[in-house]
Formats: structure tokens, sequence, C-alpha cells
């Protein structure tokens, strides 16, 4: 199945600097899946800002489907051209 | 919330226009009046969303914020001046609010949101809008506006995205539920336009005004995602944890 990826922010630069890719994923798959296939992908600096030194999901991303945060630590599976987005908060000023 | 305080003749006519927006009107003023707004600092984020509070006659602010005015402060952080180069940013801050609206109160706090004074100044004010840049003092001021039953509105920007929340605490998810942790990818310096860091203090300083003065619909529970490159706005639902460290004994 196709999944939308959306970047907010740093993690746009950390996944090359496109703000949305599609991605194909296994039937079935959920949140952590996509967040493995993408951190194999991008490489080290995505990778940092998806997983914990521990190897689990870090917990200041915040992962949006549609327009829903969901939990990372039951992360619900995927249904075909789900929207997913990204954000590492944002402070600034 | 502070008590609302009556109008005089020279506020009815000062607010005269801003009193025909439906739902707000001269209840809405006195309701301003009466409130205090804490802003930490008044940065790129901070001084719009002052300005706006000031303009809008919030009848307390306190402007927190260290440090002197350096050159690269000026593209963004609209209280700062070229004249004010070197002086201390709250002097020029406060001054600046002063010259808009004398008819407020307006306290400068020469320092920025710390472990020591998070407790007092957060307990000086009804509201927090937060524009702070570091992490640390976005958590410190959540802590205790959990703490105090205050209310936060939470203005962040980074490059080309900006994004508004607001805490209300026992009715809305509070910052540590969205970020338990310092996130580790944040970096004391950023890209920023004045213009993108004042579109979330506007937006902030309008979540402010609706929240002090009861009308129209906060962004509770709910975080406004805005993409200035590419001029996309998309409104996200936010979720409580129900482990938080700060907020969770507000909900047993
Ligand atoms: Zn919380």
């Amino acid at each position: 199945m196709q999944i939308e990826v959306e970047y907010v922010a740093q993690m746009r630069s950390a996944a090359g600097g496109a703000t949305r890719e599609t991605v194909t994923l296994a039937q079935g798959a959920t949140v952590r899946d996509l967040v493995a296939h993408l951190a194999n992908r991008h490489g080290d600096t995505l990778a940092a800002l998806l997983l914990a030194e521990d190897g689990r999901p870090r917990s200041s991303t915040l992962v949006f489907v549609g327009e829903e945060q969901v939990d990372w630590e039951c992360p619900p599976e995927l249904s075909d051209s789900a929207k997913v987005t990204f954000l590492a908060p944002l402070a600034g000023g | 919330m502070g008590t609302p305080r009556p109008l005089t003749p020279e506020d009815r006519a000062r607010y005269e226009w801003q009193m025909w927006t439906p739902g707000f009107g001269e209840a809405g003023q006195e309701k301003l009046k009466g409130a205090s707004v804490l802003i930490s600092r008044c940065g790129g984020l901070g001084s719009p969303a002052a300005y706006e509070l000031a303009a809008a006659g919030v009848g307390r602010l306190v402007i927190a914020h260290a440090g002197n005015v350096k050159p690269s402060d000026l593209n963004r952080q609209l209280l700062m001046t070229h004249d004010w180069l070197g002086k201390p940013r709250v002097e020029s801050a406060v001054r600046r609010l002063r010259e808009l609206n004398p008819t407020l109160e307006i306290e400068g706090v020469p320092e920025n949101i710390n472990e020591s004074n998070a407790a007092e100044l957060v307990g000086r004010v009804d509201l927090v809008l937060d524009a702070a840049p570091l992490f640390e003092e976005r958590l410190l001021m959540n802590r205790e506006v959990v703490a105090q039953g205050k209310i936060l509105v939470e203005c962040a920007m980074y490059d080309m995205d900006a994004n508004v929340t607001t805490v209300i605490p026992g009715r809305t998810p509070c910052l540590a539920c969205l970020f338990p942790e310092k996130p580790p990818a944040w970096k004391r310096q950023f890209p920023v336009f004045g213009g993108v860091s004042g579109t979330a203090a506007c937006i902030g300083a309008i979540e402010a005004i609706k929240v002090l003065a009861d009308f129209g619909q906060p962004l509770l529970g709910e975080m406004l995602l805005m993409d200035l490159r590419h001029m996309t706005f998309r409104k996200m639902k936010v979720r409580r944890d129900p482990n938080c460290p700060v907020c969770r004994r507000l909900w047993d």
C-alpha cells in the first residue's frame, strides 16, 4: 500500500529537503514499521529524530495520521493512502 | 482570571473599532482590561505578540527578557530599535509598549525564565504567552502553568514553519504531554524571517485575547501547523499523555 509522508521543519532537512514523499509498505504495516523504513532510507540524521538511543520511538517527536496525533506506544495500523506527518517540536522566537 | 474593570471614555475611544467585533463588545474589553499576561521572551515571537496585546488593551503585561539589543535581533524583534543597540532589550520593549499604550501597566523583568523565577513570574499573571527560544524555558513555564492553574498560549517557529496551541490545564494536553523531553534536533540559532515569527505571534495574541475575553474558539487540544513556504495551514488534534508527569494528577 502507498503511504504519503509529510515532514515539518527540522524533519524536512533531515529527510533530504523534500516536504512530501510516498512510500510503499506491506499491507497491515503500522506507524512503527513506517518509521523503521524511513530511518533506514534516509540515514542517521532522520533516524536520530525518529528513534531514541535505545531504538524506541523518540517521545519528543509528534506523529499524526491524517489530522490526529497518534500514540507511539501503541501505533495504529495504517491504511492505504494514509497521510502521516512527522513534527519535531519547534521553539523559536 | 482577573476581574473585569470598567472602561473610561478614553478607553472607549481607543478600543472602539475592536469592540465592534461580534461576541467581544464592551464586556470583552472590560475583561481584557482586568487581565494580565506574561510574555517570555520578547524576541521575534514575543515582540509582535506583546505589541498586539498592548494595542488590544490587556490591562497588565509582564515582559521578561535578558540581555542587550544586538544587530542580529533587529530583523524580527520588533520592539528593539536601532538606537537601542547595546542597551537592555527589556527597556527597549517596555519603552515601545508604553509609547503605544500609556494606559496599561507594563512591567519589565530583565531576566529569562529560569528555575528560580518561573513560579513567581507565572504567579503574577492570568495567562502566559510562551515565546521562548529554549525548551528548558518552555517546559518550566508549562510546569508552573499546570501547578498554578493558569493558561499557556504556545507559539513556536523554525525556518518557514510555525505552530500555535493553547493549554488549559485539566482540559487540554499540556506541553509535557506533547514533548516530555527537550527535542534533540533543536539548536539555539535557527533560520527566521520576522514575518514568520510575527505570523505565529499574531495568532498567539488572538488566542490569548479569545481566552481572556471568553469568545471564539481557541486551539484547545489542537495545534495549528503553518507552512509559510507553501502557505499550507492545518489544524491537528493533539493527544494527552495519560502518564504525563506534569499534568496527570489533574485527570485522576
Ligand atoms: Zn501533560
